[in-house]
């Protein structure tokens, strides 16, 4: 159980008006809908939200994360160049890369000493999303668990918050879906995930690839 | 020395936002702002906050005024104000890549997503800010006291030439917006024409650049 200094951390920064442009990603969401494959209720966005969490987040976000949760400085830009090299689709590749960065670039603002350092090697390094995530977690102080807590959650909150703003679901099924999936993740936090880093998201995958062929977009995923 | 101060080792450029609802002429006017800044020696670059495309990032990368790389567009989320106001961070590192590819760039324009009359920009993300209306929007703009009206470093009225079209007494429309604004600047300006755009580069190079 986390304290409450911990668990205040978590509300601030787990809070979809933190600012760190996550509302600009819908991660297939918005590629989906449009494509026919997101049909409007909560089931269908339900079924969405828990197969990210257990095929992309859990076994490959989630163990990126805590490789670099435990690496020193030049450990994390080998982890940052691993997601790189495990993430196949270029629109995906490009998204994850703008939100690290976002990510980065906030917590050195508010004064995160390891972002500030990391941010400088930004030309070399992509600046992935899971990276970033560890690098924000230590410097707010978070352990290992609040920071994969915080991680799985922000990716529930994006993606219900997509939703709502798409006209996928109302407010109140996208807070119905967010319980849901809350209790997923929880179940997932519950044991240690897979050494490997691996995802199985084909379908939310092609959507997002074929962002570019869209006229109507308005997310960067 | 601040985050911002270290991207390139100079002094950072002046970030200028540029807000308003849909259709008033905000590219319009970005499109004039362009070659008569670059006239007066300014190094620029422009980022583009469009809706659902990339549209107006697209029409000033094809419009010849402007090195295409130097525009750069960041994607809304379905809100417009959120992006310069609740959440500019996206803005600020498509900003941020800016000052890096172009080091010595003294202005960046953030075009914002056309948005309602209570969007303003966040103090951390922009050091000046105007509000572009237009007349063909309606005389009682002024008079519903919207923020972006209030609030805005300048108020812009557009369209000026197409006030006898519509119906609007442009004398009246801009004593009201004066009001309102407790004698804070309101420039009046035809795009189409070219009309005013001396005024505001004036103001650019002395409120903004510091030039003068």
């Amino acid at each position: 159980m986390h304290d409450m200094r911990t668990i205040l951390t978590l509300l601030q920064h787990g809070d979809s008006n933190f600012p760190a442009g996550g509302f600009a990603f819908s991660w297939g969401v918005e590629g989906l809908e449009i494509d026919g494959h997101l049909p409007r209720g909560r089931a269908a966005l339900q079924g969405f939200v828990v197969d990210q969490l257990a095929h992309r987040w859990d076994s490959m976000d989630r163990v990126l994360l805590r490789r670099a949760f435990a690496a020193d400085i030049d450990g994390i830009e080998e982890v940052d160049h691993e997601t790189e090299a495990l993430t196949l689709s270029a629109e995906m590749r490009q998204g994850s890369r703008r939100a690290g960065r976002a990510l980065i670039g906030v917590h050195a603002r508010l004064g995160g000493e390891m972002a500030a350092l990391y941010r400088a090697r930004l030309d070399a390094a992509p600046g992935h999303l899971p990276p970033a995530q560890a690098i924000a977690a230590r410097d707010i102080g978070l352990d290992l668990g609040a920071a994969e807590l915080l991680a799985g959650w922000t990716l529930i909150t994006g993606l219900v918050s997509a939703a709502v703003r798409l006209g996928t679901v109302g407010h109140l099924d996208g807070q119905a879906v967010m319980a849901e999936a809350g209790g997923h993740l929880e179940h997932l936090l519950a044991r240690d995930p897979s050494d490997d880093a691996h995802a199985f998201t084909p379908i939310s995958d092609i959507a997002i690839a074929r962002a570019p062929l869209r006229a109507q977009r308005m997310f960067a995923t | 020395m601040t985050v911002q101060e270290t991207i390139s080792g100079t002094v950072p450029a002046a970030r200028f936002g540029i807000g308003g609802p849909v259709g008033s002429g905000k590219t319009a006017l970005v499109e004039r702002l362009i070659p008569a800044l670059t006239a007066r020696g300014v190094d620029l670059a422009v980022i583009t906050n469009d809706l659902v495309t990339i549209e107006d990032a697209e029409r000033l990368r094809r419009s010849g005024l402007i090195d295409p790389d130097r525009v750069s567009a960041v994607e809304a989320g379905a809100c417009p104000h959120t992006i310069i106001r609740e959440d500019p961070t996206l803005n600020i590192e498509a900003a941020d890549a800016l000052e890096r590819r172009f080091p010595g760039v003294e202005l960046i324009l953030l075009e914002s997503g056309g948005d309602n009359l209570a969007s303003t920009f966040s103090l951390d993300l922009t050091d000046f800010w105007i509000f572009v209306i237009d007349v063909s929007g309606g005389d009682d703009i002024p008079r519903k006291r919207g923020p972006g009206v209030l609030k805005s470093d300048v108020l812009v009225i557009n369209k000026t030439d197409l006030a006898p079209h519509v119906g609007v007494d442009l004398a009246r429309m801009e004593a009201e917006a004066r009001a309102v604004r407790g004698g804070r600047p309101v420039l009046m300006t035809d795009c189409r024409h070219g009309e005013g755009i001396d005024a505001l580069v004036e103001l650019i190079e002395t409120q903004v650049l510091f030039r003068k």
